[in-house]
Formats: C-alpha cells, structure tokens, sequence
C-alpha cells in the first residue's frame, strides 16, 4: 500500500527498471515472427481471401504489413489438401479486387468455375494481389508465397510496375525491407 | 431545504488562496463544462458539434431555475463563467463556419450569440417556481419531457426521418451521439423527482452544473444521487497523497482492463461484420464468451477510470460493478452489473410502479412480472430504441421473473440447509455458471442490430441447420 512520497517514488521507480527490462527482453528475444503467427482467421473466422488492404479509410496506418501476418491470416496458410493444385496470383489492384466485393474477385470468380488440372486436381486460386504497381512488392509476395507450396503462379504485371514509385504499396515494401534485401542479394 | 453553505462560486475564496476545497470545486465547475463541449463527439458539422452541448447547459440551467428555492439566485460569477467558457468554445468551433460568410451571416450570428447569452443569464437568475405556482405538474413535464427527448436521440430511425421531413443533418444522423445525455437526462430525471419528494439539498448553480455534468463521470456514469454527491463536494477536501495514489491505481487497472483486455478482446468478439462468417461451433462460443468479457472489461474499465479520477479530486462515485459473471443468479447479476443503473432504476422505476400495482390488489406473480419485464424493457431501450435492444430487455426481464418463481419453488422444496457447506458452494457454482451463461446469450441479442442475426448466431452456437 502507498501511503508516502518514498512508496511512490519506489514504485516508480521499479516500474521504469520494469519498462526498461521488458523492452530489452523484447529486442533480445524478438518474438514477432511468432507473434505473427498468432491469427484468429483459419481457426475462429474463415481465413482471409486476399491481403488486408483498407482504401480511403482513416485508419489506413493500422494496415496489417508484415509479410508473416498478412500470410498467417490468409486463406492460403490452411494446409494443401493432396488433390489441390494450388494457384497463385499475383498483382496490382485489379487481381486485388479494388473496390470490389470479395466474391467478385478474379480468384473467386476462377474458384466458382472449379476447374481440375489435368491430372484430376482441384484448381485452387488464391488472390495475392496487393494495390500498387510495384516490382518489389510483388516481389516480396512470390518470395512469401513459396513456402505455401504453389503449383503455379500468376504474375500480373505491365510496365506500370518497372518505376521506382511506390504509390500504395509503399508501406508494405517499407516495412520488410530485410525481406527485400535478401530477395536482392539472392538476385545478384 | 438546507440553506447554501460552502463551495459557492467563490473567486474571493480563491483569492483568499485558503481553501483547497473551493479552488477544487471552481474546477470542476470549469472543467466539467469544457469537457462538455471538448469530448462531443465529432459530427459532420461544426456547428451541431456546438449546439448540442449548449443544449445540455440549456436544459441542465432550466432545471436548476425550476428546482431552486427563490431566495437561491445564483452569482453573476457563476453565470459569467459559463458565458465565458460557452463563448470560448464558440470562437474555436464555429471560426471554421464563419470564415466564408457574409457581413450579414456574421452580426445574425453575433445577435443570436448575444441574445443566448442573455437566454442564459435570465434563465439562471430567474426563478421559474415563482411564475409558477403549480411546480409538481411542472415538475412532471419537465421529466416527460427529458424522457422523450431521451428516446427520441435513441432512436436513429426516427431522427434520419425526421432530418429528413426537415432537410438537415444529413449525413449525421446515422452516428448522431449526443455527448453523456443518456446519463445527463437520468440525473436530470432524479432531482426532479427528489425535489417533488422534498429530498434533494438546495444546490447553487455551480454545485449543479458540475453534479449533472461532472467530468469523469460525463461518458460512461456511474450515476450518483445529488445528495452524495453534493455532501462530498461540500466536505472539506485536503490534498493527500494515499487518496490520490489509490485514485491513480484505480486508474491505471481501469486503463488496464479498457484498453489491453477489452480493446484486445475486441478484435474477436461478436461483431455485425464478423457474426455472418464465424464458423460454427465451438468457434461462435468463443466469440460470445468475447464479447461477454469484452463488454464487462470495457465498461468496467471506464467506471473504475472516472471512480479514480473523481478520488483523485476529493469525490466519491458509487461502484458499478461487483464481480457480475461470478453471480450465482440472475437477481444477483443485475445487483452487480451497472449497478448505479439499476438503482436508479430501481428507486425511480421499479420500487414505485410494484407499489402502485400492489395497491390493485394483483396477484404477486403478476406484480414482479409486470414489474420486472417493463423495467428490463425500459433498460433494453436506455441503450437505444430498437429491436435488438428490446428484445435483450425482455430477454433478461422474463429471465429474472423465472429466476423469481423458480426462487419460490425452491425456497419451499429444495432448501439446502445451513450446515451443508459443500452442497451450498457447489450449487452456487452451478448456479453461477448458468446465469453466466444465460448472460452471454441475452449479449447475443445486445450486440448484434437486428434479431434475424442473432437468430443466426444462436443457430451457429447450437449446431441447428
């Protein structure tokens, strides 16, 4: 109980060594990729059908960018089924539905046609495409996108893409820049 | 009614600089009227964003002019400083209005602004009880009156058509948030009728203003009576560190509860958006379980932050939550959940409607049903006139007068005597559990805008089609 001016500078005083022993564990520890994996989608809610992408809304900042979440939290994180092919798209704004609800996508529209590979295989499409003409988002979403087993994937690019300008996808591509370092360094 | 003692708006108290007491209440005074019109909520014009807390004050003023013994003309300072403050605001929040306007636009709108400056100054000088004479049925329209305009801001429906007939507000009706009237107009409601029972204290202006719209407690209550609250801010306050710091910590677990625990529950309890795609089964209880706690650490949260804040400062709010989800019933749950509401409720609802259906002669099962149901009802429709609301009012109503009954049964069949520690513990767990779960199901209703929704939850929840 705090009942005099020693009691509350100790207690403030021990909540600081607190504050600053909990940050430390934190950037020694760096649990965010565990964190990331941490998702009420595919489990509670229907895992999502494209990247979590709020146009024109206020709260555009809290956007979801770190590559691990917007993975974790997609359709695309459940796991294959052994008769799936698995078809990934890639792209701007048009393969993202912009504006669009997410039965009217491309990957929703191509998912209602339940194509089969030739070998008798599910056609599964799952949309990646993100709003913004840029190489190195799309980049950063094929390189993502491996480790979910794709048997094919379709890029949606036009020269629109080559320019250094990120428009939307510049938060994204920002906010995993070390993912873009190894993209590039594996490209040299 | 006792006569004015302290805590008048005294600037030469201040100016003595001898009383902490009548510095603070200054405060409170100016600050419980600026945050009035600082915390509004945002509509789409700036000028509906300044008249609805001046139509606070106004109706707040009024009442004080009705309630208030003759001789009890409140100061000029008092009048002054509101005018000030109201004046203040004017300049922040309308310059934007004003920069493109004509010359004419301008003296009209500087004419009105003189003129509801003098509307305030009479009205607060005035004594309306001598005009008139019969002040209980005045008393009374004064309270129908506060309860239409009640309903009526809780009903979206009705204000989007009538903005519509009228041709304005377009656009804001649809998030139109009056800033704390839901728990103004409750106050409001409660001096009038303490004063046609002869029970509420002689108040100053400045004293009734800050009890109506007392900063801390102007969002989310709790809602105390005018008598406590007045005796408290009349009590000699001392600044002393053991009250402030159990003000802060009451605070800071406040701060904890809203904005880590509900806040992070937000993100998967029950929702409009997220209801249609849950997946059914165990996922659907985890979202209901969700939004139970989410609404519990939310609201608690924000009651334990206005009962530090208030601490901080000297005052004593009454507690609105004990441990509401380990009630081992229904009647217990709604002794601890909101409980200043339901004593409100309670001393001004539901103690004079049982007493008046009793003087009928009806059977006690009909009195508690009746009693019981309207009040839940009325409860559903405090928080907004539609349908969800009403039926999670008589969701809970006609829960509390099973509970009644079943109550009776038992007390007559299935007593469990004193002695048996273990049978009493474990039937109060069980009892626990089920009201518990009878609570998150009545949320269900609450949460969701349209009852075909929640059918649809309780369809998910219990694996039917």
């Amino acid at each position: 109980m705090i009942r005099t001016r020693h009691d509350l500078t100790s207690l403030a005083l021990r909540t600081l060594i607190f504050f600053i022993a909990a940050n430390m564990i934190f950037a020694a520890v760096d649990p965010m990729p565990q964190i990331a994996q941490l998702t009420l989608y595919n489990h509670i809610f229907p895992g999502r059908i494209r990247p979590p992408f709020h146009f024109g809304f206020r709260n555009q900042k809290t956007d979801i960018t770190n590559l691990d979440m917007i993975f974790a939290s997609h359709k695309i994180a459940q796991p294959k089924h052994e008769d799936e092919f698995r078809v990934v798209l890639i792209g701007d704004s048009q393969v993202y539905g912009l504006g669009l609800p997410a039965k009217d996508t491309l990957a929703a529209q191509l998912n209602t046609d339940a194509l089969r590979s030739p070998d008798g295989r599910r056609i599964i499409f799952y949309s990646l495409g993100y709003p913004g003409q840029s190489l190195k988002k799309d980049l950063l979403l094929i390189e993502k996108s491996m480790q979910y087993e794709p048997d094919m994937i379709l890029w949606f690019i036009t020269l629109g893409s080559f320019p250094a300008h990120l428009g939307f996808a510049q938060s994204i591509v920002n906010n995993n820049s070390n993912a873009l370092q190894r993209i590039q360094q594996f490209s040299i | 009614m006792s006569t004015l003692t302290s805590s008048q708006w005294p600037w030469t108290h201040i100016a003595c600089a001898s009383s902490h007491t009548a510095l603070r209440n200054s405060g409170l005074f100016v600050l419980s009227i600026a945050a009035l019109f600082a915390l509004q909520p945002k509509l789409s014009g700036n000028i509906s964003n300044f008249l609805l807390p001046c139509a606070t004050l106004f109706i707040t003023l009024a009442t004080h002019a009705i309630l208030r013994p003759p001789a009890n003309v409140p100061r000029w300072s008092e009048v002054g400083t509101i005018i000030v403050i109201l004046l203040l605001f004017a300049v922040v929040q309308l310059a934007p209005e004003i920069r493109n306007r004509s010359w004419i636009f301008l003296i009209a709108m500087s004419a009105g602004g003189i003129l509801t400056c003098a509307g305030i100054g009479v009205c607060a000088r005035i004594s309306l009880r001598r005009i008139l004479e019969r002040r209980k049925v005045f008393i009374g329209a004064s309270i129908a009156l506060l309860i239409t305009l009640l309903f009526l801001v809780k009903d979206t429906a009705l204000l989007q058509r009538i903005s519509a007939i009228l041709g304005i507000g377009a656009g804001t009706v649809n998030n139109f948030s009056w800033l704390g009237f839901s728990y103004i107009a409750f106050r409001l409601i409660g001096t009038l009728r303490d004063a046609s029972a002869g029970r509420l204290p002689a108040m100053s202006l400045s004293e009734f203003v800050t009890y109506v719209v007392f900063a801390p407690a102007l969002i989310a209550g709790p809602i105390e009576r005018a008598e406590r609250f007045v005796s408290d801010l009349r009590a000699t306050w001392v600044v002393n560190i053991p009250d402030f710091v159990a003000g802060m910590q009451r605070i800071a677990i406040g701060s904890l509860k809203k904005f880590i625990f509900a806040d992070t529950l937000a993100m998967m309890a029950l929702h409009p958006i997220n209801a249609p795609h849950v997946h059914a089964g165990i996922p659907t209880w985890v979202v209901a379980y969700a939004y139970a706690l989410q609404i519990f650490f939310d609201f608690a949260g924000y009651s334990d932050m206005a009962i530090g804040a208030a601490r901080c400062l000297g005052i004593r709010l009454p507690e609105n939550f004990a441990n509401p989800y380990f009630a081992p019933n229904l009647t217990q749950f709604w002794h601890r959940w909101h409980m200043s509401l339901t004593q409100w409720i309670r001393a001004y609802y539901f103690n004079p409607l049982a007493r008046a259906l009793r003087r009928r002669e009806l059977s006690p099962a009909v009195i508690i049903a009746t009693a019981q149901v309207s009040t839940m009802l009325l409860i559903g429709l405090w928080h907004g006139v539609s349908m969800n609301f009403a039926v999670w009012g008589l969701w809970h109503g006609i829960g509390l007068f099973l509970h009644n009954r079943w109550n009776e049964f038992a007390r007559r069949r299935l007593a469990i005597p004193e002695e048996r520690l273990g049978l009493q513990r474990t039937a109060n767990i069980v009892g626990a559990f089920v009201t518990f779960h009878y609570v998150t199901l009545g949320w269900v209703w609450f949460a969701l805008p349209n009852p075909s929704m929640s059918l649809l939850v309780f369809r998910k929840l219990f694996g039917i089609g």
